[in-house]
C-alpha cells in the first residue's frame, strides 16, 4: 500500500511540477496589448492637450478654464469650487495629477520603445512639452527637466526654466518631424492615432512653433518667438492649419456639460456681454439663446461665482453652442488667428517690425472665417468704431450686475496709445480663442485683458483678491505629502506664498 | 429500527414511531445522533415509549471538514458549526445564505438590498485583507466554488445589480452547511479559504426508503423601514419644499409605490435506494416578486444525484448532475442610477404624483411614447420612477450546469483512495434596455442599449488517499492528495445609443460615437499537492498536521513559483482522561495555528496596456511594475473549549487572533514620478475575537425546548501599513501611513473610510463640522451657520463590537414553536437619503422643526432650511451629521409548524404547515433604515451606507410540507 501513496504523491508532484507552463500565458491579460507598438498609447497622450474625455474636460477645461471668461459652472455640487476660489482639495489636484499622469506613464514607455530617437519620439516630446505648458500655466514651477522613469521624487524647476526646456523640446521635435515630413511626404505613421492632424508631421511641425510663440510671448522670450516665427517650418498660419481635436467617439465635453442631461455648464456673462455689444456675428456658432421668457432670441450670459443657486433656476442661461458629433464639435487647440495677434502684439512690443493694424485685423478675419462668417458682415464688423462691450445689467433672473468700465472698441484705434492697442488685441484675440479658457486666464494674467467681471462671491476667506481672481492654483496635497522633499524648493521658487493669490513671473498685471 | 436489520423507520419531527412487521423476542433499538441508544425487546407491547440520554460519545459526530473528508467532530482542533437543513428550509428564502443568519458565531452576514435572490456579505472573524476580497469561500461537497456575484461595488452611481451563484443553490437539496469561521480549519482548502468556508452538503439517496418530499413554501413581503417623510410644506422650487403648507387634504405617501412582494419557492424530490444504489432527484421553482414594482427574481433548480457501490462494494461512485435557470429583472439597490427612489422620495409636495403615474405619452412628433416627468433630473439623475421600473429594463438570463463525480476505491478496510472532478460552467447575458426619452446620462435621444455576455466555468480535480488504522490506543488518520482548480472568466460588452428608436440590439447601436466595446477575461490556474496527518491517543487525545503547497498561476512573472502553508491543530477530550463529576458529560481543549497563504491579484506581476472602454484609449499602467511580490500571508491561532454539562447544555468557546500579513499596498506616488502608485507588501492586519455558543436542549413529557445562543466579537485593528518599504528604483524606504478608501457618498461631505496605524480597517473618518467662534458658540452670520473644513478626525467604525444571536425551538406534540432573535451591538452607519431629505424639505425633521419655529442654536433659534441646507447637501448629509448608532435587534425569524399525526393518514402521508417569517419585527434601532443591509455586497469598504437604499422588508407566509 506504501507504493501506492508514494506513486500516487509522485504522481501528484509530476502533475503539479509538469504542467504550470501554460501559467504565464494564464497569467497575462488576454484581450490587452503588452508589449506590442506604443503608438496606441498616442491619443491618451493627446488627450492632455485639451481634454476630449467628459470628467476630465469638466475638471480641467471647464472648471479652472472658467476663470478664462467663457464658461460659467451651472452647478454647486457640494457647493466648493474653482470659480469661488475654494475647490476642494481633490479637484484643485486634478488639473495637475491627471495631465502629469496620462503623459509620463506612456511617454516613459514610449521613451524606452523609441530609445529616445526618430519621429516617433518626436511627437511624444512635443506633446509632452505642450501638455506640461498647461500646467506650468496653472501651477508656476513643476517638476519638468529632472523627470526620468524610476524616479519617484522629483525636484521642480523655476517657472521660467519650465518654459525654455517647453522651448527647447518643441523645437527639437519639430526639426525631426519636419525633417520626417520633407524625406517621406506622403508617410502619415500615426495616421490612425492622430485625433488633430490625421498624422500630418509637416502640420505638427507648424503646430510646435506656434507653441513656441505663445510660450516666448507668455515669458518675454523674444529671441524664441522671432526664431519660431521665422522658422521654415512655418506657424499655424491658415484656417486649414488649425490645430482641432477630434472628438473620435466621444461626445464632445462641451455639448455634454451643457446638455440637459448634465446641466453643469452655461455661457459667461463677460464674453456674452462683450460680443453683445458688438453685435458680433460669431455668437451663433458660440451660444445658443436663453430660453428665459422674454428673452428667447437673445443671448444671456450666466455670471460666474455666485456661491448659491438652484441648478434649474439657472438652466435658461445661454449655453455653449456645441454639437454632441461631426462637424463643429472639434476642440481648438490652437487656430491661426492666434498667431495673428501673437505676431500684432510683437509689433507693439518692437519685438519685430510690421504693421500691427494689418495682423490685428487678419486675426478677426481668420476667426470670422474659422466660425463661417461672411466677408461683408466681417468687413463691416472690422470698421465697427462705435460699439463697447456691454455691461451685465438687467439680468433675467437679477442673478448678478457688473458695470463694465472698458470703453474698448473693435476699429483699430491707430492714434490710440499702446496700452489702449493692446486691449484690442487681447480682446479680440479672447473673442477668437473661444473655448480655450486655460489659454484666456493666462492672457488674463499676463495682460489684464479682458474686463472679465470678477466672481460674484470670493470663499477664498480673504486669500484672493477677487477683483484680480485667480493668479495661479496652489500645489495639489498630493504633492506636500508625496514629495515633501521637493515641495518646500517648489514654494521657494515662488514669489509668495503657495496659495492661489501669488503671481507667476509673467502674469504681474496689476488690473 | 429492529437489531439483525430487517427493517426500521425515522420519526416524525414529534418522535412518533410505528413499526410493522415486529415478532416476539425482536429487539427494537432505538438511535439519534446525540443521544445513547438503547434497545427493547418486543413482547407484543403496543407501544412503546423511550426516554433517551444524552450520549457522552456526543462528539463521535460526524462532520465534514476540508475537501469532504469526514472526521469526528471531537478529533477538530477547530471550530466547526454546523446548521442543519430544517433550519435553513424553516424559513426559506431565495438565497439559502439568509437563512443562516443568527445561527452561528464568528459569522457577520449582510442580507442585499436588492430583495429577494439578492447577493450578500458573509464575513467570518473580520476583515483581513485591505485590497482582496473578504467574504467567505463556498464549498460545495468538498469541492470549491467560484461565487460570481452582482452584488454592486458602491459609489452613488453603481451599476446593475443581481445574485451570486451561491443563492443559486436550491435548500431543499441541501443536508447540512457546515461553518468554517477560522483560517485553520481551512488550511487544506487553499488560499481561498484564508476568509473561512461555508461547506455546503448536498443530499443523496436514502438506503432502503423511498420518499418524496413535495413543498410549498409562499412568503410576502412588504416594506418595513423606510425614512420618515413629510407632505406638509410644499414646493418652494425645485425639489425644494420649504414652501407654505400644501393644500388642505393634500397627501402624499411615498410608501404607497411600493407592492407587497410574493416569494414562491415549490419543490418536489424523490429519495430512493438500496444500500448498493441511492439516487436523489430534486426539481424546485422560486418565483418571486420584489416590492418595487416590475422587479423579479426567478429560479428555476434540476439535481439528479446516483450514489452506486460495486465490484464488491469496493468502489463507490458518485454522480451527481445540477442544471440551473436564473433570472432577474429590474432589481433595485441603491445610488442615483437605475433607482427610482430619488425622485419617489423627493417627488415636490404638494404636486399631484397620480399624474406621473401614467408615465409616458404619445409624442406624435418623434413617433414614440415619451417619458412624463414635468420635473428636472434635479443631483440624483432623477426620471419617471415608473419609467425608470418600466422602459429602462435591466435583465440578468443565467444558465448554469454542475456535473460532479466522484469514485472511492476501498482498497483495504484503511485506505481508501478518492477521485473527484467537478465542473460548474455558468452563461450569462445581462441587458439593459433604455428607451427612447431616457435620461440623457443614461442614453441618446432614440435610447440606448447594452448587452453584456459573460461566462464562468471551474474545473476542479483531486486525488485522495486516504488512511485510517489503528494500532492499540493508537489511530492514524491521513490524507495525502493532489488537485487542480481551474477557472475562468470572460466578458464581452457593447453599449451606445440606438439609431432606431426602441429597437434594442446590438446591431441598431450607433457606433460612431459614444459608443462602448469591451472584452475581458482571465484564466486562474492552481495546482496543489496536501497531506494531513492525524494521530490519535486513546481516543482522547488528537494531533493533527497540515501542509499544502500551491502553484498559482497568478504568480507567474514573479520571483516565487509557488508557496507552502502548513497547519498545527491539538484536541484532547479531557473527560476521557479525567475523572468528571457527574454532571460534567464531556470537556475537549483544543488549540490549533495555522499559516495560509495567498496569491495576489492576476495580472499584478505582468501589467498590460490599459483600455478605456469610453474613450477607446490605450494607456500604460499608472501603478509602478514590481514582480518581487510575495503572497498574502494569514497566520492565525485559536484556542477553544467544548463542554456538555448536566445533559442537556452546552458550551462552545473559542478564542482566535489572525494576523494577515505582505497586503498589497498601493502606495500612492507623487504624479511627478508619472505613476500614480507602486506596490508595497506589507502591513499587518489583525482580528481577534471570541466565538460562543451556549445551547441547551431538554423535554419535559410532551413539551420541549432547545435553545441556542450566540455570541460574536471581534476586534480589527491595523498594525502596521508601511514602514521603511523600499522604494523600488531607489531603495529609499517609504512610509505610508494612511490608506484613503472610499467616501461613504459624496466626496469631502460623507464619511470616508481612512486606514490608519492603530485603527481598523472600518474607521469612519469625517471632515467637516459646524463652524464655530473662538469662544466654541455655533458662530452665526445673518441668521445663517456654516460649515468648516476640519482635518479628518475619525468618528467611529462600521464594526459591530458584538453580533448575537439567540434561536429557540418550543415542541408539544406535532406542534413546534421557532423564534430567532438577533442582535447587533455597535457600529455606526450613514444615511445619506437622510441628509438629502432634510436638505429638499422632504423629511418628516424638517417639517417637525418648521412647526417648532426653527432649530435651537446658542439660545436662539435658526431657520429650519438654513440649518438644513448647511448640514447637508443635495447629495448627502455631513458626515458628522448623518452618521446613526447601528445597534439593533430584531424578531429574525419566528415559525410555527404543525405536524399532522401519520396515523391520520393511514401512516402513508407525513404532512406539516406553518407559519413563517422572517424580520417580523425590529425591537430595537436607532438608525432610520435597516443597519444589517448592504446595499453593494461586493465592496470592502462601501458598507453601512443608505443612498437611496431600497427599504427593508418584513416576510411572512406559510410553508406546507408533504412526505411520502
Amino acid at each position: 500500500m506504501k507504493r501506492i501513496i508514494s506513486a500516487l504523491l509522485l504522481l501528484a508532484v509530476l502533475v503539479s511540477a509538469g504542467c504550470t507552463k501554460n501559467f504565464e500565458r494564464y497569467n497575462t491579460d488576454p484581450y490587452a496589448v503588452t508589449s506590442a507598438d506604443p503608438t496606441i498609447l498616442l491619443p491618451t497622450m493627446l488627450d492632455a492637450l485639451m481634454y476630449v474625455q467628459q470628467n476630465d474636460s469638466q475638471m480641467i477645461d471647464q472648471m479652472v478654464g472658467t476663470y478664462g471668461g467663457y464658461f460659467t459652472l451651472s452647478n454647486r455640487w457640494q457647493g466648493q469650487n474653482f470659480d469661488t476660489f475654494n475647490q476642494s482639495d481633490d479637484w484643485n489636484a486634478g488639473p495637475y495629477n491627471t495631465p502629469f499622469i496620462d503623459i509620463y506613464t506612456n511617454f516613459f514607455e514610449i521613451e524606452d520603445y523609441t530609445s529616445s530617437s526618430g519621429h516617433f519620439y518626436a511627437i511624444a516630446r512635443l506633446i509632452r512639452a505642450a501638455a506640461m505648458m498647461r500646467v506650468a500655466d496653472c501651477y508656476g514651477p513643476i517638476p519638468y527637466s529632472q523627470i526620468m522613469d524610476g524616479k519617484m521624487y522629483v525636484a521642480y524647476d523655476s517657472n521660467e526654466d519650465v518654459y525654455l526646456h517647453i522651448i527647447d523640446d518643441l523645437k527639437q521635435a519639430a526639426a525631426i518631424l519636419y525633417a520626417y515630413a520633407q524625406e517621406n511626404p506622403d508617410s502619415h505613421p500615426i495616421a490612425a492615432q492622430d485625433l488633430i492632424y490625421d498624422g500630418d508631421y509637416a502640420l505638427w511641425a507648424k503646430l510646435a512653433n506656434s507653441y513656441i510663440m505663445r510660450a516666448a510671448m507668455r515669458t518675454g522670450n523674444q529671441a524664441e518667438f522671432v526664431s519660431a516665427m521665422n522658422s521654415p517650418y512655418g506657424y499655424i498660419e491658415t484656417n486649414a492649419d488649425n490645430a482641432l481635436m477630434n472628438c473620435g467617439v466621444q461626445t464632445c465635453p462641451y455639448n455634454l456639460a451643457a446638455s440637459s442631461a448634465w446641466g453643469d455648464l452655461r455661457a459667461n456673462a463677460s464674453i456674452v456681454d462683450y460680443m453683445n455689444g458688438y453685435s458680433d456675428p460669431r455668437r451663433p456658432e458660440y451660444f445658443t439663446f436663453s430660453s428665459f421668457p422674454g428673452y428667447t432670441t437673445q443671448y444671456v450670459g450666466m455670471p460666474s461665482g455666485k456661491a448659491e443657486f438652484e441648478k434649474n433656476d439657472v438652466a435658461p442661461y445661454s449655453s455653449p453652442n456645441f454639437p454632441a458629433s461631426g462637424a463643429g464639435s472639434e476642440l481648438p487647440v490652437f487656430v491661426a488667428a492666434e498667431s495673428s495677434f501673437l505676431i500684432a502684439e510683437a509689433i507693439l512690443k518692437g519685438w519685430v517690425s510690421g504693421n500691427a493694424k494689418d495682423y490685428y485685423e487678419e486675426g478677426i478675419k481668420l476667426s470670422m472665417e474659422q466660425w463661417g462668417v461672411s466677408g461683408t458682415a466681417i468687413t463691416s464688423y472690422i470698421a465697427d468704431d462705435t460699439s463697447v462691450p456691454d455691461s451685465h445689467t438687467g439680468d433675467p433672473i437679477g442673478f448678478a450686475t457688473y458695470n463694465r468700465t472698458t470703453q474698448v472698441k473693435i476699429a483699430w484705434n491707430a492714434a490710440g496709445t499702446q496700452e489702449e492697442q493692446l486691449e484690442q488685441i487681447i480682446t479680440q484675440k479672447w473673442i477668437a480663442n473661444y473655448p480655450m479658457g486655460l489659454e484666456a486666464w493666462a492672457d488674463y494674467r499676463r495682460t489684464g485683458y479682458p474686463e472679465l467681471a470678477p466672481s460674484v462671491d470670493d470663499l477664498s476667506n480673504g486669500v484672493v483678491d477677487r477683483i484680480r481672481g485667480a493668479r495661479r492654483l496652489s500645489y495639489p496635497y498630493t504633492e506636500k505629502s508625496l514629495n515633501s522633499e521637493n515641495y518646500p524648493g517648489a514654494v521657494s521658487l515662488l514669489d509668495g506664498p503657495d496659495n492661489m493669490a501669488t503671481d507667476l513671473f509673467w502674469a504681474k498685471k496689476k488690473n | 429500527m429492529i437489531k439483525d436489520g430487517h427493517g426500521g423507520v425515522t420519526t416524525g419531527l414529534d418522535g412518533e414511531y410505528t413499526l410493522s412487521g415486529l415478532e416476539q423476542g425482536d429487539v427494537i433499538v432505538v438511535s439519534i445522533l446525540g443521544y445513547e441508544t438503547q434497545e427493547v425487546t418486543y413482547v407484543g407491547q403496543a407501544t412503546q415509549n423511550f426516554q433517551l440520554k444524552v450520549s457522552s460519545e456526543f462528539l463521535d459526530e460526524v462532520v465534514v471538514t476540508a475537501l469532504g473528508i469526514k472526521r469526528e467532530e471531537k478529533t477538530l482542533a477547530y471550530t466547526i458549526q454546523q446548521v442543519k437543513s430544517d433550519e435553513l428550509t424553516a424559513v426559506k428564502d431565495a438565497n439559502f445564505v439568509n437563512s443562516l443568519v443568527g445561527k452561528v458565531a464568528g459569522v457577520t452576514i449582510n442580507s442585499g438590498a436588492s430583495g429577494p435572490g439578492s447577493s450578500t456579505r458573509v464575513i467570518m472573524r473580520g476583515m483581513k485583507s485591505i485590497e482582496k476580497n473578504n467574504t467567505v469561500l463556498y464549498v460545495i461537497d468538498g469541492i470549491p466554488m467560484y461565487n460570481k456575484s452582482f452584488g454592486g461595488t458602491g459609489g452613488t452611481m453603481a451599476d446593475v445589480v443581481g445574485s451570486e451563484s451561491a443563492a443559486d443553490i436550491n435548500p431543499e437539496d441541501i443536508e447540512s452547511v457546515n461553518m468554517l469561521t477560522g483560517p485553520s480549519a481551512a488550511a487544506l482548502y487553499g488560499s481561498d479559504a484564508a476568509n473561512g468556508v461555508i461547506i455546503i452538503n448536498t443530499k443523496r439517496g436514502s438506503e432502503d426508503k423511498t420518499t418524496v418530499t413535495v413543498s410549498n413554501s409562499t412568503t410576502f413581503s412588504t416594506v418595513y423601514m423606510m425614512p420618515e417623510m413629510q407632505d406638509r410644506y410644499a414646493k418652494s422650487s425645485g425639489y425644494s419644499n420649504w414652501g407654505g403648507a400644501t393644500p388642505e387634504g393634500y397627501s402624499y405617501d411615498p410608501r404607497k409605490f411600493f407592492q407587497t412582494g410574493t416569494n414562491i419557492i415549490n419543490s418536489v424530490s424523490l429519495s430512493t435506494g438500496n444500500d448498493k444504489n441511492q439516487t436523489y432527484i430534486s426539481a424546485s421553482t422560486t418565483n418571486t416578486t420584489g416590492i418595487v414594482p416590475e422587479s423579479s427574481y426567478d429560479r428555476y433548480n434540476f439535481t439528479a444525484r446516483n450514489t452506486t457501490k460495486f465490484a464488491k462494494d469496493r468502489l463507490i461512485l458518485d454522480f451527481g448532475a445540477s442544471f440551473i435557470i436564473q433570472k432577474d429583472h429590474n432589481l433595485v439597490s441603491q445610488g442615483t442610477y437605475y433607482n427610482p427612489l430619488p425622485a419617489l422620495y423627493l417627488f415636490p409636495r404638494g404636486e399631484d404624483f397620480n399624474e406621473v403615474r401614467a408615465f409616458e405619452r404619445w409624442d406624435p412628433v418623434n413617433g414614440v411614447m415619451s417619458q412624463y416627468w414635468p420635473y428636472a433630473e434635479g443631483a440624483h439623475n432623477m426620471q419617471n420612477p415608473y419609467w425608470i421600473q418600466k422602459r429602462n429594463n435591466r435583465d440578468m438570463n443565467k444558465r448554469r450546469y454542475m456535473l460532479n463525480a466522484s469514485l472511492q476505491w476501498k482498497i483495504t478496510d484503511w485506505l481508501n483512495v478518492t477521485g473527484r472532478a467537478r465542473l460548474d460552467e455558468s452563461t450569462y447575458k445581462q441587458t439593459v434596455e433604455y428607451y427612447a426619452t431616457t435620461l440623457g446620462t443614461f442614453a441618446g435621444a432614440n435610447g440606448g442599449y447594452r448587452l453584456d455576455n459573460m461566462s464562468d466555468r471551474s474545473f476542479y480535480g483531486d486525488v485522495i488517499a486516504n488512511v485510517d488504522k489503528k494500532w492499540g490506543d493508537w489511530r492514524l488518520v491521513a490524507n495525502v492528495g493532489a488537485s487542480i482548480n481551474d477557472q475562468r472568466y470572460d466578458r464581452s460588452s457593447v453599449a451606445g445609443d440606438l439609431l432606431i428608436p426602441n429597437s434594442f440590439s446590438a446591431n441598431n447601436l450607433n457606433n460612431a460615437t459614444n459608443f462602448k466595446s469591451l472584452q475581458e477575461g482571465w484564466h486562474d490556474q492552481t495546482q496543489s499537492v496536501f497531506a494531513s496527518v492525524e494521530v490519535g491517543w486513546n481516543d482522547a487525545i488528537f494531533l493533527t498536521l497540515t501542509g499544502r503547497n500551491d502553484w498559482a498561476s497568478q504568480l507567474a512573472y514573479s520571483s516565487q513559483a509557488s508557496f507552502f502553508y502548513p497547519s498545527v491543530g491539538l484536541s484532547a477530550v479531557v473527560s476521557n482522561l479525567v475523572e468528571m463529576p457527574k454532571w460534567f458529560d464531556f470537556l475537549k481543549v483544543r488549540g490549533s495555528y495555522s499559516q495560509v497563504a495567498s496569491a495576489f491579484e492576476r495580472f499584478l506581476s505582468n501589467p498590460s496596456y490599459k483600455y478605456n472602454e469610453q474613450t477607446h484609449n490605450w494607456s500604460k499602467s499608472e501603478t509602478y511594475p514590481n514582480t518581487n511580490l510575495k503572497p498574502e500571508d494569514t497566520r492565525s491561532w485559536e484556542v477553544g473549549l467544548n463542554m456538555r454539562f448536566l445533559e442537556s447544555l452546552s458550551l462552545d468557546v473559542t478564542y482566535y487572533r489572525s494576523n494577515t500579513y505582505n497586503q498589497t499596498i498601493y502606495a500612492p506616488l507623487s504624479a511627478a514620478s508619472g505613476y500614480k502608485n507602486f506596490i508595497a507588501q506589507t502591513g499587518n492586519v489583525r482580528n481577534q475575537g471570541v466565538e460562543l455558543a451556549l445551547g441547551y436542549a431538554n423535554s419535559w413529557g410532551d413539551f420541549n425546548w432547545s435553545s441556542n445562543f450566540t455570541y460574536t466579537w471581534n476586534q480589527n485593528r491595523i498594525m502596521e501599513l508601511a514602514h521603511g518599504i523600499p522604494d523600488p528604483v531607489t531603495g529609499v524606504p517609504v512610509d505610508v501611513l494612511e490608506i484613503e478608501k472610499d467616501w461613504l457618498g459624496p466626496s469631502n461631505v460623507a464619511p470616508q473610510i481612512l486606514l490608519r496605524e492603530g485603527g481598523s480597517l472600518t474607521d469612519l473618518y469625517v471632515n467637516h463640522l459646524i463652524a464655530r467662534d473662538l469662544n466654541g458658540n455655533v458662530k452665526v452670520d445673518n441668521g445663517a451657520i456654516s460649515m468648516e473644513e476640519v482635518e479628518p478626525f475619525k468618528v467611529g467604525s462600521l464594526d459591530p463590537k458584538a453580533n448575537l444571536g439567540w434561536s429557540n425551538t418550543f415542541g408539544y406534540k406535532g406542534l413546534s414553536l421557532g423564534i430567532v432573535i438577533t442582535a447587533r451591538i455597535g457600529g455606526l452607519v450613514y444615511s445619506a437619503t437622510q441628509g438629502i431629505l432634510d436638505y429638499y424639505g422632504a423629511s418628516e425633521a424638517s417639517a417637525q422643526m418648521r412647526d417648532n419655529g426653527g432649530i435651537p442654536v446658542n439660545y436662539g433659534t435658526l431657520d429650519a432650511r438654513s440649518y438644513y441646507t448647511t448640514i447637508s447637501t443635495a447629495t448627502g448629509g455631513h458626515g458628522a451629521y448623518y452618521l446613526y448608532d447601528a445597534t439593533n435587534v430584531r424578531l429574525q425569524e419566528l415559525t410555527l409548524n404543525y405536524t399532522f399525526p401519520k396515523k391520520w393518514f393511514n401512516d402513508k402521508l407525513g404532512l406539516t404547515v406553518g407559519f413563517v417569517a422572517r424580520n417580523l419585527a425590529m425591537i430595537y434601532c436607532k438608525a432610520p433604515f435597516d443597519p444589517e443591509l448592504s446595499a453593494a455586497t461586493g465592496s470592502n469598504y462601501y458598507q453601512g451606507v443608505d443612498y437611496f437604499m431600497l427599504p427593508s422588508t418584513r416576510n411572512f407566509g406559510f410553508n406546507v410540507r408533504l412526505q411520502f
